[in-house]
């Protein structure tokens, strides 16, 4: 602070030179000057009459716009280095300051259940946008299961099918309450197991001692569907003995499972409640179908992952984003013309409004509903001078859909959080 | 009595949590720089290539964007020599400047950026909650 203290009242010595030196300047001018020129050398040379404060209006516009055109899309790149015009004398190096006065974000919209979001990021590059955005769908943690250990399995669905079937349901449980296992055995802070039993009925077990009305319905067999639901959480861990303990000892000693918990998990404050499970909506996922008799017997551990080593890690359906359509009308147009592009637009962008006369004009009204499809530029080069279809740089058009373990903000939150860390990561290497 | 099966490959096989990470810098040697993840030399320090192990365009295209928007940089770029490696190598040519200075440099206006990001984002869902208070409380707050 010290230092740009210092740097600060030097130039204002300078200024008070030059000022001094241009006497014939109009005093306002000299004062708007003197009030820009806080805060650095930069800034001074930034406020110098003669150094350009913006770029050419058809620049600046190439700068900030991607133009839709018939054939293609024009200026499509973002100019990132800073001395990229520095030929017309304007500096294009990142600011903090500039940055987070012009950074804005808006919720559009949370779904009923605030599992999606959709929202509006103004005044970032794409670099870090996409950054976030990849981030969502590969690196963000989730809980999935890993392992299947299947003691029956009688129905048509084939072992390891059924296994990545399990795999790929959510689970509603947040996962910053596990550590990941990576080569430690399974145990109370990086595991959860689930219980699968299911049987359907024979058909003859059915038949022998049932009612009448029973026995009228036996010509449908029976049938049941495993849902998510059927699922049971084991908070104390894995049910399944150790073979080789299981033949050694019988009732002398307690034989080892599959997993080794050191206590309950519902005993744990994080779990006590708030079971974990499978959510309303995503209880309701198929895993199989019984014919009678049929049965399936296992326990599932899930761990933490993420996305890059499977998709079922993801957190999200889907996180993407688009960039802002802006319609532009070149010139007005009415009445027969107007008809004739509100019909052209497939999405409703246009509306007419009605002016004196009995006269009709076009407006855009929803521009955010446009999908750059140019059917309103097809038809003839008058309709493409009518007409220009563009898309802002910097706002970008988010959404999240949340496959339930946490909800799309926390998500959001998270991937900032992992890209920090990366470049944390970075720094520390290098210091 | 149990058939086990895995669900994909195993885990730790791809995905490396974060406490391993800071292990996995590379290993390559060059010049008399070894096992560091800077290569360059002793003479020139003002170029450089940084090869990180680990990551991939995520983070390099945004310290790209970083690193281009410094005024002391001349010359940035990363490139993957080979998609089943999880290397990037990124390339910091300066006007001077030390380039391993810039290149962290870079990555705290980044890190200085993601804060932001992460308050503004704040501020705003809690704002929008207010003004549209949800139907069903229960659904939105994990706990």
């Amino acid at each position: 602070m010290a230092k740009k203290d210092q740097k600060m009242s030097e130039t204002e010595t300078e200024e008070e030179e030059t000022e001094a030196e241009s006497m014939s300047e109009s005093e306002s001018g000299s004062e708007e000057q003197k009030q820009e020129s806080k805060g650095g050398g930069i800034d001074y040379i930034m406020s110098l009459p003669d150094v350009p404060r913006n770029l050419p209006p058809h620049v600046e516009l190439q700068r900030t716009r991607v133009f839709a055109n018939i054939d293609a899309p024009t200026h499509t790149d973002s100019i990132q280095y800073s001395g990229a015009f520095a030929s017309v004398g304007l500096d294009n190096s990142f600011r903090l300051d500039q940055f987070r006065n012009n950074f804005r974000v808006e919720v559009i919209r949370f779904s009923d259940d605030g599992m999606d979001m959709e929202f509006d990021m103004i005044g970032i590059d794409p670099a870090i946008a996409n950054a976030f955005r990849r981030i969502l769908i590969a690196e963000v943690p989730t809980m999935a299961i890993e392992k299947v250990f299947i003691a029956n399995n009688t129905s048509l669905i084939q072992d390891e099918v059924l296994a990545h079937r399990l795999g790929l349901i959510p689970i509603s449980v947040d996962p910053r309450l596990f550590e990941y296992a990576e080569n430690n055995a399974p145990n109370e802070r990086n595991t959860i197991v689930f219980k699968l039993h299911v049987q359907c009925a024979k058909d003859l077990e059915e038949e022998k001692g049932q009612s009448k009305k029973k026995k009228e319905e036996k010509k449908v067999p029976p049938r049941i569907t495993v849902k998510a639901k059927d699922l049971k959480w084991l908070p104390k861990g894995s049910e399944f003995y150790l073979e080789s303990e299981d033949s050694n000892s019988n009732s002398s000693s307690k034989s080892k499972t599959y997993t080794s918990f050191t206590c309950s998990q519902d005993s744990l404050p994080k779990f006590s409640n708030n079971k974990i499970g499978f959510k309303e909506p995503l209880d309701d996922i198929n895993i199989a179908r019984l014919g009678p008799g049929q049965e399936i017997e296992l326990e599932a551990q899930a761990v933490k992952g993420v996305g890059k080593t499977h998709a079922k890690w993801s957190p999200v359906a889907t996180a993407w984003y688009r960039m802002l359509p802006e319609v532009v009308l070149l010139e007005e147009i009415e009445d027969e013309d107007a008809e004739t592009l509100k019909e052209k637009c497939p999405v409703g962008v246009f509306d007419i409004e009605d002016i004196a006369n009995g006269r009709k004009r076009l407006t855009v009204a929803r521009p955010r509903a446009c999908t750059l499809c140019r059917e309103c530029i097809r038809g003839g080069e008058e309709w493409e001078k009518r007409v220009s279809l563009r898309r802002v740089k910097d706002h970008f058009i988010f959404t999240i859909e949340s496959t339930g373990a946490l909800p799309p903000e926390v998500l959001f939150t998270e991937a900032v959080k992992i890209l920090e860390s990366k470049c944390e990561r970075v720094i520390s290497e290098l210091s | 009595m149990s058939d086990i099966y895995l669900t994909n490959r195993l885990t730790y096989s791809l995905s490396l949590p974060p406490r391993t990470l800071s292990s996995t810098i590379s290993q390559w040697c060059c010049r008399e720089l070894l096992t560091k993840m800077e290569h360059g030399s002793y003479a020139d320090n003002s170029n450089a290539t940084f090869s990180l192990t680990d990551e991939d365009h995520t983070l390099a295209n945004a310290v790209r964007f970083s690193l281009n928007q410094d005024p002391r940089v001349s010359f940035s770029g990363y490139s993957i020599p080979h998609p089943s490696d999880n290397r990037v190598n990124i390339r910091v040519q300066t006007t001077g400047a030390p380039a391993r200075e810039v290149l962290k440099d870079a990555c705290q206006d980044l890190m200085m950026m993601c804060q932001h990001v992460r308050s503004t984002l704040d501020v705003a869902v809690a704002d929008f909650k207010l003004r549209n208070p949800p139907k069903k409380d229960e659904d939105t707050d994990m706990k």
